[in-house]
This record gives C-alpha cells, sequence and structure tokens, in this order.
C-alpha cells in the first residue's frame, strides 16, 4: 500500500493505493489519525479510487476516522471508490454511514469548500 | 470436472496474505466464479486466515497455517488448519451491522459471502474452519458431503 498525503487551505486529502489489509492498515491508521490531530483540517477526504483491495481491518480504519472526524468537529469522506472498496462498503452496509462522492472535486463542492 | 486440490502452508504473519490472497482468488477464478464474486470469496478466507492470526496465535507471526483448496464439480471448498489452542466456535460471533464501531465485520464477511462456515476443533490438536460456496453452476442443493483434506 503506498499513502500520498496533501493539506491545502485546511483541507486534508489521503490517497491510499494499493491493498489496505492486516498488513498495511495501520500505516493508514497513522496517517487518517494523525492529520486530524496535527493538522486541525476543515474537511480530509480519503481518495480510495487506487485501493485494489481493503479487508475489515481497512474498514475499520475507515470507520476510527470518522469516529475521530466527528469528535474533532472536522468533515471526513471518501471519494473515488474503487469496484473493490464499494464492494466492501455495500457488504457492510457502510456505504449509508459515510459521505461518499465520485471525485474529491464533487466533495469541495458539495461541503462549500475550495482547496 | 473432476476434483482439484491444492494446500499452502504459511506463517501467520499477514505481511504473507498478499500471497496467499493471490493462490485464493486463482483458484476460485478457475471454479468459475465472476470477477466480483472472485473478489468477495477472497475476502471471505482472507478474514478466516487473519482471525486465526489474531485471535488463535495472538499476532505471534510464524506459526503454521495451512490452507487447503478443493474444486469439486458442485462447490469450492477451503479448509483452514491451525495449531493453536481450541477454539470455542460458540463464541464467534460477528458484531451487528446497525453498531458503527471499527472491528467485527470478518466474521460478517465471512458467513455473508460463503454458503457454509464451519468452526471445529480437531481431535488431534488446533481447529479447523471450513468454509464452501457453491459453484455458479450449481443451482439447487446437492446434499454432496465435501471431503477432509488430504
Amino acid at each position: 500500500m503506498n499513502i500520498n498525503s496533501q493539506t491545502k487551505n485546511q483541507i486534508t486529502t489521503i490517497e491510499l493505493s494499493g491493498a489496505v489489509d492486516l498488513y498495511s492498515s495501520p500505516q493508514a491508521r497513522k496517517a487518517i489519525l494523525s492529520a486530524m490531530e496535527d493538522g486541525k483540517p476543515r474537511l480530509v477526504m480519503i481518495n480510495l479510487s487506487a485501493v485494489t483491495y481493503i479487508d475489515s481491518s481497512g474498514v475499520a480504519t475507515l470507520v476510527e476516522g470518522l469516529q475521530m472526524a466527528k469528535e474533532k468537529k472536522c468533515k471526513f469522506c471518501l471519494v473515488g471508490l474503487s469496484d473493490a472498496a464499494r464492494e466492501v462498503f455495500e457488504l457492510a452496509r457502510l456505504h449509508k454511514v459515510f459521505d461518499i462522492f465520485p471525485s474529491e472535486d464533487l466533495a469541495l463542492k458539495q461541503y462549500g469548500l475550495s482547496k | 470436472m473432476n476434483q482439484h486440490q491444492i494446500m499452502i502452508r504459511f506463517p501467520s504473519n499477514p505481511r504473507f496474505m498478499q500471497v496467499v490472497r493471490g493462490v485464493i482468488s486463482h483458484m476460485t477464478g478457475l471454479a468459475g466464479f465472476s470477477e466480483k464474486e472472485t473478489r468477495l470469496v477472497t475476502l471471505a478466507v482472507d478474514e478466516a486466515c487473519t482471525n486465526i492470526m489474531r485471535h488463535t496465535y495472538k499476532n505471534e507471526p510464524c506459526q503454521p497455517i495451512e490452507a487447503w483448496c478443493t474444486i469439486d464439480k458442485e462447490y469450492l471448498l477451503f479448509q483452514l488448519l491451525d495449531y493453536g489452542e481450541a477454539i470455542d466456535p460458540s463464541r464467534i460471533r460477528h458484531r451487528e451491522l446497525d453498531e458503527v464501531r471499527p472491528g467485527g465485520l470478518g466474521t460478517f464477511f465471512m458467513k455473508n459471502i460463503m454458503d457454509t462456515v464451519e468452526y471445529r476443533q480437531r481431535p488431534e490438536g488446533g481447529n479447523e474452519i471450513r468454509m464452501i460456496k457453491k459453484l455458479p453452476s450449481q443451482k439447487s442443493d446437492s446434499g454432496a458431503d465435501p471431503p477432509g483434506p488430504g
């Protein structure tokens, strides 16, 4: 798994690519939680368009991120879900729990924010 | 189709799961499942393996796991064998889906993706997780009884 994180104008985008599984999800967890603890962003977008595989530990990481975002009063969304990611979120019925957008631009538009 | 069976033995270290998933995925594809079904079956078996790593072996990374995969004319069967402490099958349960919290999803995935998931303590020690998915061509229950490993 690779992680690419960028913050601009208090909007953090974290792009995960490859397999988010029991081996790699601790890295994703660290990136997501530290972005919210250190950067105090208004919005955290997790881009999953290049995720080839995600298991329950990866999903749990994102649920934890969502919960921390609520505590920090920060917006948190998933964007560009790959087929592999979408299937897992639908199976877990979590696609109704997260804000999910087809692209980063559409997420920004929905929240009335810009980078 | 005649019955085909392979077995892989791997350590209880999550870094090897990418290799294991490759084998599961290829066998599931060979059994005739669609790409989406193949991804889901791979997820179910992966979750079973990582449950063994986390719960049976308590994250010790060098314990053995055997995964037997059997393609029969009617079903795809995975049997996962460990050599850890006996697990009480009645204590294995998934979380309710209306609870939004990290964790507890792996067992839910296994039971919702596969047609049958069974746990048993092996008389010689360790545990077996047995997971069956009927082949896409099998629309009615044949009542066939899949064999054990070996």
